[in-house]
């Protein structure tokens, strides 16, 4: 395959006898790719980032960018020769300078003329063009940002890292900016890294994506079949609201507390299954089968989430905003999808 | 590191050698009847300054951060005001009014009593150090959740109750910062004592050491034992007094409290302090300036305004060209190494400067540079050091660690870094840190009294021993160059101090 940057077995701790921040991290990232590393703050992702770009040394383990190792063992290729740009959270512009001047600021060792070309290209494709001579005290919080991205792929790097950048903006800019940043990526074919604890973000962004917990990545994958299969209860509660439930499979089916239900995989055994809330439904109730009650109903516009009380436990489904069921009304809940079989931590399931 | 051995290793050496050479005599020195009296005079000026600074300093910065009193800000700038005016000026202009050929003999014919000793050492300092203080409070003050007060309130509290048991706890590390200061500022004075002729540890030192270098050991340990007394006792109050917010960040706004009537006391208050600590100084000077002198006159400025040019510059450069590593080591590279090296710029500064002088003189007999300007230049980069490390600190903390490593990602090494970007940012705090140590070491005088080669002059030396011997019309040129310079500088840091931040 046509890779551009491999990360294999990274290790780093901070404190000799404290745990691993990453702890033996492998991932690939191909040419024209946008990867996502996703996972609760404190989890290393952004330490990860930092060992890419050349900020931090590894532990162990080696980073390869372009079939060509930036670190590995005793070798180190300090930052400013790894042609990786990197896009702070805090965007790091250089107050003591224009726009223009913190865009051509990479462009060293090229003419005058030659800089200025690149960087008012730059300044055009971000939309910059108009502030190029303010100061970065005077933009706001979406213009920094789009500045510093123009900073950073000016001196055309290889790769593009980006640390929580959507992270400093209120939640409408935060939209929009995703939005221009992705297509701004696509349209230049640059391979980008992005970092965030925002599920969200992170499946609308990536091509693929890491989910990280704990130093380690859990599962890797494209979006909607990290989201549809998780492969432990970490992912499948990190990416948004699941179910989980012990259940005693035999074959293609377990029975648990909804009943029997259909499983996605094979297995025998206890195991431990997620059902997300949009694939549960509300049934009449049925002699014989379990009956839960429903103890809350939360109004979403668009949609709703109940939740029901079903023996030891506690689920949430979510309908279409016309359902009829009111609270403390009994109620038979259904699988519409096959259920997921998770591990329940590292190690076996 | 050689700043911090620079600054240990004289005074341990002193210690040590005399505890080697003669600990019978030194330990009998220090036990004489004599010495206890000096601690007890030490000591009841610097509770007397203390609670006059409090006096001044609390209800300026309460009324210029709290109340609507109109001309809050030209308020708080008189508050900071006598700083500008050196303490050893304020004894000098307050000494020359009284007496016989005093100002008042001159203007009236009848002679006054003013304040000398005990009561003119602590109004004098009391003055000069009231700022200091202020400082503290006022950012304390300003720092003050307004939501704590009104949640005190909505408890069903008084004004008043809230006031001495909510806003008054959390003023407490103010307080003892302030008052460390103060302190530290009062055991090392010697400019002042000299002049008032009351005896404490450090003018004792200074006649000992005239007498004999040996016999300034004894004088010397107590200063740096009461230093150090009052830093061990500082720290451990602060330490358990260091408070943190909670909550949100988001802070409603200060009601500020109507003065009313009040505000009569509060401008009265302020006007006379205006008056004492700058106006009544400068008048006397001008007054003095203007009467015919006997000896020296305006020609004999410019030796003492070269003199003292000659040392502040380079003690001014070296200071921030030391406080720069420092600063951006403990920043930068935060270890527990990194903050013992920060903590010894302060250490510098909190050793009494007569202790210091003395030491470094002991320490460099024999050697080629015993009384010579590099001594004395590099005894005043030691001592100011913590000056010029504030102002790069706060230039740095408000300088993200991002921008650097924004610039290694943009394709520059290390060196062309600190070229176009943490020098550039720093460029305004290095040049306050520098006008700061500058002007600190033109008003300087005991370091300069021990350590200054012979007949050496300076526009302090000159000030100081005329007034000593009430030459006060030889004095004023010399005072006045003084004020002048200082006037110019807090010009220049106000500038560029705003432009800091």
């Amino acid at each position: 395959m046509n890779e551009l940057l491999n990360v294999t077995d990274l290790s780093k701790r901070f404190d000799p006898d404290g745990d691993a921040v990453v702890d033996r991290m492998s991932f690939d990232v191909g040419n024209n790719e946008i990867f996502v590393l996703l996972g609760p703050s404190g989890c290393g992702k952004t330490t990860a980032l930092r060992l890419i770009a050349g900020f931090e040394r590894p532990d162990a383990g080696s980073i390869e960018l372009a079939g060509q190792i930036m670190s590995q063992n005793g070798t180190h290729i300090p930052p400013h020769r790894r042609r990786i740009g990197f896009v702070f959270q805090d965007y790091a512009l250089f107050p003591h300078m224009t726009v223009m001047q913190n865009v051509c600021y990479g462009l060293a060792g090229q003419s005058r003329h030659h800089r200025h070309r690149r960087a008012a290209a730059v300044l055009k494709m971000t939309g910059m063009t108009p502030l190029a001579h303010r100061m970065p005290q005077e933009l706001s919080g979406g213009e920094q940002q789009r500045v510093a991205l123009a900073r950073s792929i000016a001196p055309a790097p290889t790769l593009i890292l980006l640390d929580e950048p959507f992270s400093n903006l209120d939640a409408s800019m935060r939209q929009t900016m995703r939005h221009d940043v992705r297509r701004l990526l696509r349209r230049n074919r640059m391979s980008a890294v992005l970092v965030t604890h925002d599920q969200e973000e992170a499946l609308s962004f990536a091509d693929r994506l890491g989910v990280m917990h704990n130093g380690r990545i859990e599962q890797i994958g494209r979006p909607d079949d990290v989201y549809h299969r998780p492969r432990t209860a970490f992912v499948a509660q990190f990416l948004g609201r699941t179910n989980l439930l012990a259940a005693d499979a035999q074959g293609c089916c377990a029975q648990c507390a909804l009943g029997l239900v259909r499983l996605d995989n094979e297995t025998a055994g206890d195991i431990r299954i997620s059902i997300r809330p949009e694939h549960l439904r509300f049934e009449n109730l049925y002699p014989g089968k379990p009956a839960g009650q429903i103890i809350r109903r939360e109004f979403k516009g668009h949609d709703l989430t109940y939740t029901v009380v079903l023996g030891d436990h506690t689920l949430l489904v979510q309908t279409d905003y016309s359902c009829p069921f009111v609270v403390g009304q009994s109620v038979r809940v259904v699988p519409t999808e096959p259920a997921v079989v998770v591990e329940s931590d590292h190690g076996a399931p | 590191m050689c700043a911090a051995v620079a600054i240990a290793a004289p005074i341990i050496y002193l210690v040590t050698r005399m505890l080697q050479a003669d600990a019978a005599q030194v330990l009998g020195d220090l036990f004489r009847h004599r010495t206890l009296g000096m601690l007890w005079n030490t000591a009841a000026l610097c509770v007397g300054v203390l609670v006059f600074t409090i006096l001044i300093a609390f209800p300026i910065a309460y009324v210029t951060t709290q109340t609507n009193l109109r001309g809050r800000g030209v308020f708080a700038l008189i508050g900071v005001l006598p700083l500008a005016v050196p303490g050893y000026i304020m004894a000098y202009a307050l000494l020359s009014v009284g007496g016989y050929g005093g100002l008042w003999h001159h203007l009236t014919g009848q002679t006054v009593g003013v304040p000398s000793g005990y009561w003119g050492a602590l109004i004098t300092l009391g003055l000069y150090n009231s700022p200091y203080m202020m400082l503290n409070l006022r950012s304390a003050m300003l720092e003050l959740d307004p939501a704590l007060a009104h949640a005190g309130r909505s408890l069903g509290r008084s004004r008043f109750s809230v006031f001495f048991r909510i806003t008054l706890p959390q003023l407490r590390p103010a307080l003892l910062t302030g008052a460390l200061l103060v302190m530290l500022h009062v055991v090392g004075d010697f400019a002042v004592v000299s002049l008032m002729r009351y005896e404490t540890f450090s003018a004792a030192l200074y006649y000992s050491y005239r007498y004999s270098i040996a016999h300034a050991a004894g004088p010397a340990l107590s200063l740096i034992a009461m230093s150090g007394v009052m830093l061990a006792v500082d720290f451990w109050f602060l330490r358990r007094l260091l408070l943190f917010p909670s909550g949100a960040q988001a802070r409603p706004r200060r009601r500020a409290v109507r003065l009313g009537w009040w505000s009569v006391p509060a401008y009265l208050l302020l006007t006379v302090i205006a008056l004492i600590s700058v106006a009544g100084p400068v008048a006397t000077l001008l007054f003095w300036a203007v009467e015919p002198a006997d000896v020296g006159g305006y020609p004999a400025i410019w030796p003492a305004l070269r003199g003292s040019l000659a040392v502040s510059l380079p003690g001014a450069l070296a200071a921030t060209a030391l406080a720069l590593p420092i600063a951006l080591l403990a920043r930068r590279y935060p270890s527990p190494l990194t903050a013992v090296l920060e903590r010894f710029a302060f250490v510098g500064y909190a050793i009494p400067p007569l202790a210091f002088a003395l030491s470094l003189i002991v320490l460099t007999r024999g050697m080629m540079i015993y009384r010579t300007l590099i001594v004395l230049i590099g005894a005043y980069a030691l001592h100011f050091l913590a000056e010029a490390v504030g102002p790069v600190r706060s230039g740095l903390f408000c300088a993200s660690p991002h921008l650097e490593e924004a610039a290694r990602g943009l394709g520059r090494g290390r060196l062309a870094t600190a070229a176009t970007i943490t020098l550039p940012l720093l460029r305004h705090s290095l040049i306050v840190s520098a006008a700061l140590v500058f002007l600190s070491i033109m008003k300087e005088l005991p370091l300069t009294i021990l350590l200054k080669p012979d007949g050496y002059e300076t526009l302090a030396i000159n000030v100081w021993s005329y007034a000593e011997d009430q030459y006060y019309a030889q004095a004023a040129p010399f005072a006045l160059c003084i004020l002048l310079t200082s006037a110019a500088f807090v010009g220049v840091l106000t500038i560029e101090y705003r432009k800091t931040t």
